[in-house]
């Protein structure tokens, strides 16, 4: 198994860097990233509508302690508590969600423009959740008395994965998946979803109304630990198991009839990697509403900067789409406070040029 | 064991008999040549072998039949090129000839190993959509390469799949990727090769399976499957062997660059 057991020729082995092997600048990149989402993690935390915290309320919620003796210190402490830590660790969930789903449905789809947002797959669950808002209270009201407060996620969770599932079938003729249709397929399907979504508004309420319009430009602000307990399993577990999908994804970068002759079990892991997309999405959409783009910029300024090799794309994913929700985040509760804008017109506001400047400097895409 | 024998392959794409009645034994130690007009099912009979598209009758390799035998398996003794082979995001030359170590253990030297061995010393570090169409083509071939760098692993033949290895390449580089081929073959690995270039083929094929329509016209030996009337047919045009033209038409030959560079 040595080099020089190498029939083709017998030559000494040349030591030296690999030219235009990036994985060592993707490793430091990595290390850089976990840093500075700690940083931007208790930045976030400590600065508010009300300027900068307490050093103290910060040290007493970290050792516990609640002093009842200082009223001001008290409300401090409470605010950072259960109203900042959750967002912004509803933030970072999100944001890891969103941009490591898009990064694998971009490995899959041989595309780097597509995003469970322009497939339909956020649609599909966005539509879950709107029937869930505007019919509550009338024929899905048994739903509500069933799952309660978390029923909208219930039913956004379900969507998403249903959307999915179409549309995999849909794509899938013979056992294999056509890339292209499954696209295509995606779009028509997002376009129908955002068409009952305005029936939907037609027999909405002036309740039902705007809380769907509110929700439909997304925004963590309504974080709680109670929330996070439901959402946090799901997208925790898909960031734990995406890594598995890295080798595979990185294999069909050639397409996938080569990348079953490299020895991946294609038809398994796309199967594995369309879950893992519904299941973070779902979960993402249900608490957080439909926040756009940071599934195509994130990866896209990743692979720009350590390379498409998706062992170390997966997890740069997570950690700079964390930080970018939590700054959007920030930025979003700050600006023009004491109101606050939904952190998805922010998202749209930076993403959708960039998007656009995607389109303009790489032309030609394969539909795969 | 070490042989990738065919009996009566058939390939159906599209509700169409593409590759009709197919036998044939390629051994290893040798380089197969399948030679045959445009759509006559040679890529298609390749992908048939490599386990992309399903195809009925049997065809063992090293004793496994293909149709049953899991792709991780199959990647460790097998590699394809493609005839065609696109990438997706924008990679440099190393990282896509490392997609080859996906079934077996990274050995990081063999990256420059193979991009020497192909012509490419110092390219790993260029982008790939950035190269010439040849020199993306003897990319793809080095990563084919590290994928089963040893030509014998644990006592078995390891093979190359090749679909039109040389078809963009210069005649400098055709001789030199004929030649990696030929001491790949010469070291107890196995070579099936699609060919276009009929001279290339009689310097390096050990064997040549002609097709014609899907069908095999003839199987065997260099010498006894190169003759002017087994062409002719094969091509469906006169072709005649060892003539030179009548008129004072220069022809290149590619054989007195092979001696002087071997
Ligand atoms: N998916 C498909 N469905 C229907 N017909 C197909 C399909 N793929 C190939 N064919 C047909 O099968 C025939 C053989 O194609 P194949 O690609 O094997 O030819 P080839 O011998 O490799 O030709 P070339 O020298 O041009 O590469 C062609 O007539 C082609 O049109
Ligand atoms: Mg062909």
């Amino acid at each position: 198994m040595t080099l020089t057991s190498s029939a083709v020729d017998v030559s000494p082995v040349r030591r030296r860097r690999i030219e235009g092997d990036r994985a060592p600048r993707a490793r430091v990149a990595l290390v850089l990233l976990a840093a500075c989402l700690a940083l931007v993690m208790l930045g976030a935390v400590s600065i508010g509508s009300t300027g900068w915290a307490n050093g103290e309320a910060l040290r007493l919620i970290l050792s516990g302690e609640r002093p009842t003796d200082n009223p001001l210190l008290l409300r401090d402490i409470i605010v950072l508590a259960d109203i900042r830590m959750p967002r912004v660790i509803m933030a970072a969930l999100i944001g890891a969600s969103l941009a490591v789903s898009g990064a694998v449905m971009q490995g899959l789809f041989r595309n780097p423009l597509a995003d469970p947002g322009i497939v339909g797959v956020s649609a599909g669950a966005g539509l879950g959740a709107a029937l869930m808002i505007v019919l509550g209270g009338g024929v899905l009201a048994p739903v509500i008395g069933l799952f309660g407060n978390h029923a909208v996620s219930v039913a956004a969770f379900l969507g998403g994965l249903a959307s999915t599932m179409l549309l995999y079938r849909i794509g899938t003729r013979g056992g294999s998946t056509n890339i292209a249709t499954m696209l295509l397929a995606g779009i028509a399907l997002g376009a129908l979803a955002g068409a009952a979504l305005g029936l939907l508004v037609f027999v909405a309420d002036d309740r039902a109304l705007r809380d769907l319009s509110f929700w439909g430009l997304g925004s963590v602000a309504g974080a709680t630990w109670d929330k996070i307990l439901t959402a946090g399993p799901v997208i925790a577990l898909v960031l734990l198991l995406s890594p598995l999908l890295a080798r595979a994804l990185n294999a069909l970068v050639l397409g996938e009839a080569a990348a079953g002759h490299l020895g991946v079990n294609v038809q398994r892991q796309k199967r594995l990697a369309i879950v893992t997309v519904a299941a973070a999405t779902g979960a993402s959409v249900a608490v957080s509403g439909g926040i756009g783009f940071v599934g195509i910029v994130v990866p896209h300024l990743l692979r720009l900067t350590i390379g498409p090799d998706h062992r170390y794309l997966l997890p740069g994913c997570a950690l700079l789409g964390a930080i970018m929700l939590i700054a959007a985040d920030t930025v979003a509760r700050i600006i023009v406070a004491p109101a606050e804008l939904p952190i998805g017109i922010l998202t749209a506001l930076a993403g959708a040029p960039f998007f656009l400047w995607i389109l303009l400097t790489r032309r030609g895409f394969s539909l795969g | 064991m070490s042989e990738l024998v065919l009996e009566q392959v058939s390939v159906r794409l599209g509700g169409r008999v593409i590759v009709d009645d197919l036998s044939f034994t390629a051994r290893a130690g040798e380089v197969t040549a399948i030679i045959g007009p445009n759509g006559s099912g040679k890529s298609t009979t390749m992908k048939g072998l490599s386990g992309e598209t399903r195809y009925q009758g049997r065809a063992r390799l090293n004793g496994r039949e293909i149709n049953e035998t899991p792709a991780v398996e199959m990647a460790g003794y097998r590699a394809v090129l493609p005839q065609h082979g696109t990438i997706t995001f924008p990679m440099t030359v190393s990282e896509v000839v490392s997609l080859g170590f996906h079934a077996r253990r990274r050995e990081p030297a063999l990256i420059g190993e193979a991009l020497a061995r192909v012509g490419l010393d110092g390219f790993g570090g260029r982008f790939f959509e950035t190269l010439s169409g040849g020199e993306q083509q003897r990319t793809q071939l080095a990563r084919v390469l590290v994928q089963i760098w040893e030509p014998v692993r644990g006592g078995k033949p390891c093979w190359l799949f090749l679909d039109e290895p040389v078809s963009s390449l210069d005649i400098h580089h055709q001789i030199q990727i004929m030649d990696l081929a030929h001491a790949y073959a010469r070291a107890g690995g196995g070579v099936l090769a699609v060919m276009h270039d009929l001279n290339l083929t009689a310097m390096y094929a050990n064997q040549v399976v002609a097709l014609r329509g899907g069908r095999c016209l003839a199987a065997g030996p260099t010498r006894e499957t190169l003759t002017g009337p087994i062409l002719s047919a094969v091509y469906g045009c006169p072709l005649a062997v060892n003539e030179a033209p009548r008129d004072d038409t220069p022809f290149i030959l590619p054989h007195l660059a092979r001696s002087s560079g071997a």
